[in-house]
């Protein structure tokens, strides 16, 4: 800082130099009395110290001050007093620009807060629709119905994806832990996709026992029903097991299965894999989110699996590093 | 007989639960002026009221209020904004219970039983279902014929009741299939011709032959031939 202040003074510094060599040669070659100099160097020099000691003073209190409001959001109106004219346009710059970002932040604030609740109101405007047809095709029994229903079930879940999607990136606070039955969220989830199951003549081996776990059912059954949804999805024929080991939850089925240098990035963000381009419709968001989702609740969720043979994910439910509340 | 008020604004919607709920004897009526509801809610003097949450002019929590005002009688919501948020609000302002849409019809009417068993005791109805003089009693899930009680497991019942309410109607094995899955038993197509043979033999060694007949490759169906 002092260095820097120096600096910005050499200009003076150097003035006051050259006039004393100045004056000191012309008296020395004109042969004058030298000794007369020596009591108006000593007082401008003991003058020219204190100016810039008080200069320094006010520049170094100017410096801490635009320090501390450097972490401020709202710098303007804060600015130390302009003491000259460059200040003083630099200043006045410093304010426009941050009316300028202050305008720009609160617009693209109300855009997202529109987009949001836009999402939230498309998505109970589209489920009276799907609630109108899943309800028509109840109470239908045929081949064509079954067909219908799932794949009704599917944009029910594309519809979900939309608003967990929006929610992800909000704070932890949409998070409410309970106790809850790990057996009932997933025999929910299974009759959600009994039509499928149903359909493409799976056998559901259900191994889940009972068991108690601090979780948002919320987000851990969009966790559940996007893994159910993918297993059947890659599941021709065969069974899907769904059971408890070791405090995990696992879903295995005798799928297709996921080739191997696919598996590493299988949770990446918009990452499909083989399987995902033969299947267009991928979108590679589904496990990204499960991920995500996981992250959040603490949990460990890992995938295995073998082409042709099958495919097993696993989702560690304890919280270790977690106390809950 | 109950009565039912059903205030939502999608006919379509309205008009699957008015079906599907008429099948387990409850009258219904659907709201058709959404001005005023309370009026239509006094002549009708409902046993319970299912309650969509955005409807025109005023939406289902006004109207809650409105009712609970003047009545203790259940009410229940059917939203499609099911978000915790949602979900409290019905409740504080008095709702008995909330169903988001899009919802399972069964999971609806158990919903409806379930509070109108708490509301009104409702253990003195039970609804039966009769075919060839055998009853099936639902509120006790058992079959009695000839004076005589028939006994069965959970999934012989459930298949028999699919059957016997849809009498006269072809039944088909993934409806049947579907059924037993709603009630958390996830059988395959084995398990589900087993039950359906010991079924077929418990009901012939009580004499009713052939009241399960088989279409092959389509499904079941027991003839309505009471009609």
């Amino acid at each position: 800082m002092l260095k820097e202040y120096l600096k910005s003074k050499a200009a003076v510094i150097g003035l006051f130099a050259f006039w004393a060599l100045f004056i000191g040669g012309w008296f020395f070659f004109n042969s004058l009395d030298m000794n007369a100099l020596t009591y108006p160097f000593c007082m401008t020099g003991i003058v020219g110290v204190i100016f810039l000691i008080v200069g320094y003073r006010k520049t170094k209190a100017k410096h801490d001050q635009i320090r501390m409001i450097s972490d401020f959001v709202d710098v303007a109106g804060h600015l130390p007093e302009p003491s000259d004219v460059t200040e003083r346009d630099l200043t006045d710059l410093i304010e426009r620009l941050d009316g300028v970002f202050s305008e720009r932040v609160s617009s693209f604030n109300n855009r997202t807060k529109d987009t949001d609740d836009y999402y939230t109101m498309w998505v109970h405007q589209i489920k009276t629709p799907i609630s109108a047809m899943k309800l028509k095709l109840d109470s239908m029994d045929t081949d064509e119905a079954a067909v219908m229903k799932s794949q009704l079930l599917r944009i029910e879940q594309y519809v979900e994806m939309v608003l967990i999607y929006r929610r992800l990136e909000s704070s932890e606070s949409d998070y409410r832990f309970k106790e809850a039955e790990l057996d009932e969220i997933v025999r929910e989830a299974v009759r959600k996709f009994r039509t499928e199951f149903i359909n493409k003549h799976l056998t559901l081996r259900y191994e889940v026992e009972p068991l108690k776990i601090m979780t948002d059912e919320k987000w851990l059954t969009f966790v559940i029903e996007q893994l159910l949804s993918n297993s059947l999805k890659y599941t021709n024929k065969g069974y899907i097991r769904i059971f408890v080991d070791d405090g995990c939850l696992v879903i295995e089925d005798s799928g297709i299965g996921i080739l191997e240098e696919d598996i590493p990035r299988i949770f990446d963000k918009g990452y499909t894999g083989y399987n995902g381009r033969l299947d267009k419709c991928a979108s590679g968001i589904g496990l990204y989110l499960c991920k995500r989702i996981c992250d959040n609740l603490g949990y460990k969720i890992s995938v295995s699996s073998k082409v042709g043979e099958g495919t097993s994910v696993r989702i560690s439910l304890t919280r270790p590093d977690r106390t809950f509340e | 007989m109950y009565r039912i008020f059903l205030v939502e604004d999608d006919s379509d919607i309205a008009g699957s639960i008015a079906e599907a709920v008429k099948a387990w004897d409850y009258s219904v009526h659907i709201v058709s002026d959404f001005h005023n509801v309370m009026k239509e809610f006094s002549i009708v003097d409902p046993h319970l009221v299912l309650m969509d949450i955005s409807l025109p002019f005023f939406n289902g929590y006004h109207w809650c209020t409105k009712i609970r005002e003047i009545s203790k009688i259940p009410i229940l919501f059917l939203s499609s904004a099911s978000d915790n948020m949602n979900q409290v609000m019905a409740i504080n302002l008095g709702a008995d219970d909330f169903i988001a849409k899009p919802f399972d019809i069964n999971v609806l009417t158990a919903k409806i039983q379930a509070a109108l068993r708490r509301a009104y005791d409702f253990g003195n109805e039970v609804k039966i279902i009769s075919c060839r003089g055998a009853v099936l009693n639902v509120g006790s899930n058992t079959l009695e014929y000839n004076g005589e009680r028939i006994e069965m497991s959970k999934n012989e019942y459930r298949i028999l009741y699919e059957l016997m309410s849809n009498k006269g109607k072809l039944v088909s094995r993934s409806k049947l299939m579907e059924s037993l899955w709603a009630t958390d038993d996830f059988v395959d197509e084995n398990t589900l011709s087993v039950n359906v043979n010991r079924l077929r033999k418990k009901l012939e060694n009580a004499g009713l032959k052939d009241l399960i007949t088989t279409k092959v490759g389509r499904g079941y169906i027991v003839e309505d031939t009471d009609a």
